[in-house]
């Protein structure tokens, strides 16, 4: 099963992408990162007359992800929650608490930033 | 003019739970707010690496005490997709029953820590009495007061014989007649309104540019409500966002009176057109795919995203809740207000952190 109403689009157009869906009228309802191993995948969700639409970009590890704050304020909180879980930095992040938004000062890990098995769950084949 | 920064909670008596506001004052006048969250941080969606999908389901019924059932309900029903299974009419209408009963305790929690907010403590303790009559409804159905667990993968774990649906029926007949009078006291009485009325306004322009969800959006004139979606039971039931348009903290509270009363009407309309039959259904299967969910709790939407892989545990879980939607509104309606109006604003969104931090 996937998305309905999913588009996969590059990076660089994501400002872009998400520009439109704000003329459109669709509001922001929240960013989910998933570490793939040799990405990150962010999936961005927004709704009109509570119809959902997704966009959703690759990431590489180690490069600097867009901050669409300037478009939508929510991206604001999403943002510096996804710099705390995942360590990905965001260029143009207004009010940018880097990686202490839920983190304390004292923590050096981001906790959601873990190896994920692409493909079949080898614990699917337990009965 | 010299400025003051002055912390604003995290504990402090309007605040169930702690978030802390710096606000930067001139003389006593909120020119701008800068939030700290962190203070209940639990980290619980990495869960999923150390339990499996159906563990899962009372990691889910934790992130939030007065929403638990909602939450249950929303992880439940995006499993449930991921695995093809259809759950039994009765069972949906039940689950409408129960989460609307969860909607109710927590509006009528919220309506008590209002009314002490704006300093009529025996309002205060009328509310708290009437939200008893919701608790003792569920601890009579289910065996327990808050966190009552009745959802399961395929649909619910208990079922309410005729005796027991009557009794509800009475006892929502007494509550609604006992709470008829509150319900006339926060949306008229004096008191209420010199600390509500025209304070702490977000225009409707500004709930959609901000991205509101729930009461605060409905206050500020937005009909959207998750449950318009058609979700459980809801596509059997008649409902109507409630809405209103000043979009001031009165108006906010306007909006949970009168959804305690739609609540208990589609509780009733609930109990009468459930169906016989099962409460529950065989799950098989590990669940493979994503899927998104939404419902609506009582502070507003919300999604569950899920991702999974065919193994026992899930590859990801994300869960945004209602009031992370609700700082960005909140944070625009604090500058220009005087020090002393910002406790009942702040409450005026029914800020949940435990559900904003996870």
């Amino acid at each position: 099963m996937s998305l309905a109403g999913l588009r996969e689009i590059a990076m660089d157009e994501l400002s872009l992408a998400c520009a439109e869906l704000k003329i459109q009228g669709f509001r922001l309802v929240s960013i989910t990162t998933t570490d793939l191993c040799a990405f990150f995948e962010m999936t961005y969700h927004f709704d009109r007359a509570m119809v959902l639409r997704h966009l959703r970009c690759r990431l590489e590890r180690g490069k600097a992800a867009k901050s669409i704050t300037t478009i939508y304020a929510l991206a604001m909180i999403t943002e510096n929650e996804i710099q705390d879980q995942f360590g990905i930095r965001f260029e143009g992040l207004v009010q940018d608490y880097e990686g202490q938004f839920f983190l304390e000062k004292e923590s050096v890990s981001v906790p959601l930033c873990r190896p994920v098995r692409l493909g079949p769950n080898p614990s699917a084949k337990e009965s | 003019m010299p400025q003051t920064i002055v912390p604003f909670g995290p504990q402090h008596p309007v605040l169930p739970e702690p978030i802390q506001l710096q606000l930067v004052l001139e003389d006593e006048i909120v020119r701008e707010v800068v939030p700290v969250f962190g203070f209940v941080h639990r980290g619980l969606e990495r869960l999923v690496d150390s339990r499996d999908f159906e563990q899962m389901l009372y990691v889910c019924e934790r992130v939030c005490g007065i929403c638990s059932t909602i939450h249950g309900l929303c992880y439940c029903q995006c499993l449930e997709g991921l695995l093809n299974v259809e759950v039994p009419r009765r069972a949906k209408f039940l689950r409408v029953v129960w989460s609307e009963l969860h909607r109710m305790h927590s509006h009528f929690l919220w309506l008590g820590l209002a009314a002490d907010a704006v300093g009529f403590e025996s309002l205060f303790m009328q509310a708290m009495r009437l939200r008893e009559t919701v608790m003792d409804i569920m601890e009579a159905t289910t065996g327990n007061r808050v966190i009552i667990s009745v959802n399961v993968l395929g649909g619910v774990r208990r079922d309410l014989d005729s005796g027991e649906r009557r009794w509800i029926l009475d006892q929502l007949d007494t509550l609604e007649s006992e709470y008829i009078p509150m319900a006339r006291i926060f949306s008229q009485e004096a008191t209420i309104r010199c600390r509500t009325e025209g304070i702490g306004v977000l225009t409707r322009e500004q709930a959609l540019e901000l991205g509101a969800v729930g009461p605060v959006a409905r206050g500020s004139g937005i009909a959207e409500d998750m449950r318009l979606t058609r979700y459980a039971a809801f596509n059997e039931l008649s409902i109507e966002p409630v809405v209103e348009k000043d979009g001031d903290s009165l108006a906010r509270m306007k909006v949970r009176v009168r959804e305690i009363l739609q609540s208990m009407n589609l509780i009733r309309e609930a109990l009468s057109k459930m169906p016989d039959g099962e409460v529950r259904t065989k799950v098989t299967g590990r669940p493979e795919g994503e899927i998104v969910g939404r419902v609506e709790q009582p502070r507003g939407e919300l999604l569950y995203y899920i991702l999974a892989q065919g193994g026992k545990n899930l590859t990801r879980l994300r869960i945004k809740t209602p009031t992370f939607s609700n700082i960005p509104p909140l944070l625009a309606m604090l500058p220009g207000l005087d020090l002393a109006q910002v406790p009942v604003v702040v409450l005026s969104i029914d800020p949940c952190m435990s559900c904003t931090e996870r």
